[in-house]
């Protein structure tokens, strides 16, 4: 068990020392993105689950549910809820979208170390561009695989909270 | 609460995050071990403790036999001069040439007491092992077939557990045996038993 751990750490280490400093950012920003992710989830779970309940039971308490007032009332709730509960959306799905633009971002750093050392050596030397050319290519790789994993994500929580709204919504009738 | 919902969050992320940057990792790995110009780690040479080898002894040769080179002596004249005085009538010993040579059970033959092998392999010292100074021993157990070929290795004992494992057991594959023979016949030989030490070099 322990060496396996000393196997992970090792093998992870070595590809961060490969990617170059970009991989660190991507790496910060899976971890926000990530973060952000489990706690909307938790956050249907618990907190809103509870303020649903809360609501309804409120509006089933009214007398009037059918004038213009009940209804822009019912807005305001359903509105209070959807607010709360997309508050943090915008910021996943931004992170989603900057996870490969970063990626290129180490791309170009590493092909600009490629170039350096080949105006330096004149070419033709493939091994010492060979770090460069790491460098270029798996940041590229990891803003790509941290894109796909969100992108699932945050496509699968956008699609249960709007249907979580319009739940409640048809509920509120 | 929400400072308990949002650390646990940020643990799950952490893990997911770790889990991605291996899998990733594991993507572009490949199998032979890049020489890398970041951060090298000079690794000394491992040595493996020179393994004496026993001499099966010699089966001694006879002495060639002195050639005679005198002439064999003449017969005596066996005519028996009736009229001579003298009588030449000696009798000859045989002579029986009795060395005591018995050159039917002697045979070369490795096939009593160890294994050993003929060809073994120095195995690799694992790099990890060799980074962090750590140093050990591997017992592994295999099957010696009829051809001299090791098959079915299995480590019996080691120490660390599970760090020298591979490597002993893709070194012990690559043995080479004497067949055992026996009445004439090759025969597959179970459970040999070899350890490796792995030692680093001060």
């Amino acid at each position: 068990m322990y060496f396996a751990l000393l196997d992970l750490s090792d093998a992870i280490t070595d590809f961060m020392n490969r990617g170059g400093p970009v991989l660190w950012v991507i790496g910060m920003l899976l971890l926000v993105k990530w973060s952000l992710i489990f706690e909307r989830v938790w956050y249907l779970h618990s907190t809103h689950a509870k303020k649903v309940k809360q609501t309804l039971a409120v509006w089933a308490g009214r007398s009037d549910t059918r004038s213009w007032r009940a209804q822009q009332i019912r807005n305001m709730m359903v509105s209070e809820i959807s607010l709360d509960l997309k508050s943090t959306m915008p910021i996943i799905e931004t992170l989603v979208v900057v996870c490969p633009l970063l990626g290129l971002m180490g791309t170009v750093t590493g092909m600009i170390e490629v170039f350096y050392v080949m105006a330096l050596t004149g070419g033709g030397d493939a091994k010492s561009m060979a770090g460069g050319v790491s460098k270029a290519t798996i940041p590229t790789m990891a803003g790509m695989v941290g894109a796909l994993s969100g992108i699932f994500a945050s496509n699968w929580l956008k699609s249960r909270i709007d249907r979580d709204l319009e739940l409640l919504e048809d509920h509120m009738a | 609460m929400i400072a308990i919902r949002w650390l646990i969050s940020l643990g799950l992320a952490g893990l997911v995050t770790l889990g991605l940057f291996y899998f990733m990792q594991a993507l572009i790995a490949t199998g032979g071990d890049l020489e890398q110009n970041t951060n090298v780690v000079r690794i000394v040479d491992a040595t493996m403790p020179e393994i004496v080898m026993e001499v099966i002894r010699e089966v001694e040769r006879p002495e060639p036999i002195e050639e005679l080179n005198e002439p064999p002596p003449t017969p005596p004249d066996r005519n028996i001069d009736m009229d001579g005085g003298a009588d030449l009538n000696i009798a000859r010993e045989n002579v029986d040439l009795d060395i005591g040579l018995d050159i039917g059970a002697a045979g070369l033959s490795a096939t009593d007491g160890e294994m050993l092998p003929l060809v073994n392999i120095q195995p690799q010292y694992p790099t990890r092992a060799a980074q962090r100074g750590i140093e050990g021993w591997c017992q592994v157990a295999f099957t010696v077939t009829e051809t001299g070929g090791v098959r079915d290795v299995r480590v019996v004992d080691a120490e660390p557990r599970g760090m020298f494992d591979s490597a002993s057991i893709r070194a012990a594959e690559r043995f080479r045996f004497q067949p055992r023979v026996v009445n004439g016949q090759p025969v597959e030989v179970p459970n040999v038993q070899y350890v490796f030490r792995f030692e680093l070099e001060e």
